[in-house]
């Protein structure tokens, strides 16, 4: 009798704690990854310049992640690398869709220069959405950037593309 | 009684410890997804409440049911169970936003939270930033562990837990392996007549959860205890330390790279108060635990 009544305790004891459950769904907030374009502008009289980077699903998104439910963009970020004394102006799609321009002189992007505090980059909304359709289709991105350096001749410089951005997933 | 007998041995002991394990193996793997995302500065938020209740639930059950014997050898194996309360406070938290982001903080799910919360930037609100979803839904965050207790020394008894899964589903959920050892010692017995069965102790535990999360627990302890024909009233005050150490990898953009954070569990003191029923080689107990984090433990042993 004793040892039933100590059964029933610990069935009970057991019961009563497994009032602990995992949520579902849970999501988490998944950085994308590596959604950076790094274009070199070379040094001579050329004053335009353009470069690409496509990024494939598995290279911004690790593959454990699946059912994917939203896409976010947090932020933006140009970066120029090099001494010049001129203003740059460009552009950046996303899978052929412009996601930002920018202008300004050049020093001023020596400085990395960001979405969400700078008023020399400009935000276009259809490039978000590119973005969004991309990821979620689990397609690859390319980020393609392009612009024109004021005068010549132009240093060897460096400009750095960098989106920032979440994706809901279920681990 | 003796079907009755094996069935619970075999079936209901593992049974009980299997289901109450089975929640952190679980949570580990989607945990570890998580905790990814998080830089060492913006994971403590996330994470605290769990070092704060898994250090208070390692810590407990390790002194039932109060007197050690002062002679004879004697031995017993006990399921320990332990719950800590999860209040609404631990639910939540003030995280930081990415730099530049305004507002610079904004509060969202812990570990124990519910739907992380999204955030719009103020000067542009297609810009927006969100956190994980909480990933333990609970009033109470169990762990069961099987305790061994060895005595006859000189009124000392050391005491032994440990339990560990293993990986399973291709190491999807990984290792997990618990450990702790103690002593206690009666001190009554250098006091001449005392209406109380009276003992101190020393007890540390590991944790660890694959590669990621390794806990600590050291609990230093004085109890009391008296005994009334079949029950025994028991009691004590203690010290405790528990450390959550987290390593990893951050897939954090802004701060990305390895990750050694480790973090101080809540208690620091707790006190005791519970009771023990012996019926013949049979011991049930259950005691709450008080301090910065309430705790609850409660077991079966069978011993002589």
């Amino acid at each position: 009798m004793n040892r039933k009544l100590a059964g029933v305790v610990l069935l009970l004891g057991v019961g009563t704690m497994g009032s602990t459950c995992i949520n579902d769904p849970f999501l988490v907030a998944v950085n994308l990854q590596a959604l950076t374009d790094t274009v070199n502008i070379a040094a001579g009289t050329t004053t335009t310049w353009s470069g690409q980077t496509t990024i494939s699903a598995g290279s911004y998104l690790n593959s454990d992640f699946g059912n994917l439910q939203n896409v976010r963009i947090y932020d933006i970020r140009v970066t120029g690398v090099g001494t010049y004394s001129g203003n740059v102006t460009g552009s950046v799609s996303i899978n052929g869709t412009l996601l930002i321009s920018f202008t300004g002189p050049w020093s001023t992007f020596n400085t990395t220069q960001s979405l969400l505090t700078s008023p020399a980059i400009t935000r276009n909304a259809a490039g978000i959405a590119a973005l969004r359709t991309a990821v979620l289709g689990g397609q690859a991105v390319t980020i393609a950037g392009s612009g024109t350096v004021s005068t010549s001749p132009v240093p060897a410089l460096k400009v750095i593309i960098e989106v920032l951005g979440q994706v809901d997933a279920q681990p | 009684m003796r079907p009755f007998r094996s069935v619970f041995g075999i079936i209901v002991i593992p049974l009980a410890t299997a289901a109450l394990t089975a929640v952190p193996a679980r949570a580990q793997s989607n945990l570890e997804d998580a905790l990814k995302q998080y830089s060492g500065n913006t994971v403590k938020g996330y994470i605290q409440p769990l070092a704060d209740l898994f250090g208070a639930n390692m810590n407990a059950g390790w002194f039932s049911p109060g007197a050690v014997p002062k002679s004879g050898l004697h031995f017993r194996l006990s399921i320990i169970g332990m719950a800590a309360q999860v209040s609404d406070k631990q639910k939540s938290y003030t995280a930081p936003t990415p730099t530049g982001f305004s507002p610079t903080s904004f509060q969202t799910a812990t570990i124990f939270g519910g739907t992380g919360t999204l955030v719009k930037n103020a000067n542009d609100t297609s810009l927006q930033y969100r956190g994980s979803d909480g990933l333990i839904n609970a009033t109470l965050f169990p762990l069961a562990v099987p305790q061994v207790a060895i005595g006859g020394f000189a009124g000392t008894e050391a005491v032994v837990r440990f339990i560990t899964t293993p990986s399973i589903s291709s190491g999807k959920f990984p290792k997990t392996t618990l450990l702790g050892i103690g002593a206690r010692h009666n001190i009554s017995q250098y006091l001449g007549v005392v209406p109380l069965d009276l003992s101190v102790g020393v007890f540390y535990s590991s944790f660890k959860v694959g590669d990621i999360v390794d806990f600590h627990g050291l609990l230093i302890s004085g109890q009391a205890s008296k005994s009334f024909s079949l029950l025994t009233l028991y009691g004590g005050a203690a010290w405790e330390q528990s450390k959550m150490k987290l390593s990893y990898t951050s897939t954090d953009p802004q701060a990305p790279g390895s990750v050694s954070v480790t973090m101080d569990g809540a208690n620091s003191f707790r006190f005791t108060a519970g009771a023990a029923l012996k019926l013949a080689i049979l011991r049930l107990f259950a005691d709450a635990n008080f301090g910065s984090v309430t705790n609850f433990s409660g077991g079966i042993g069978f011993g002589f």
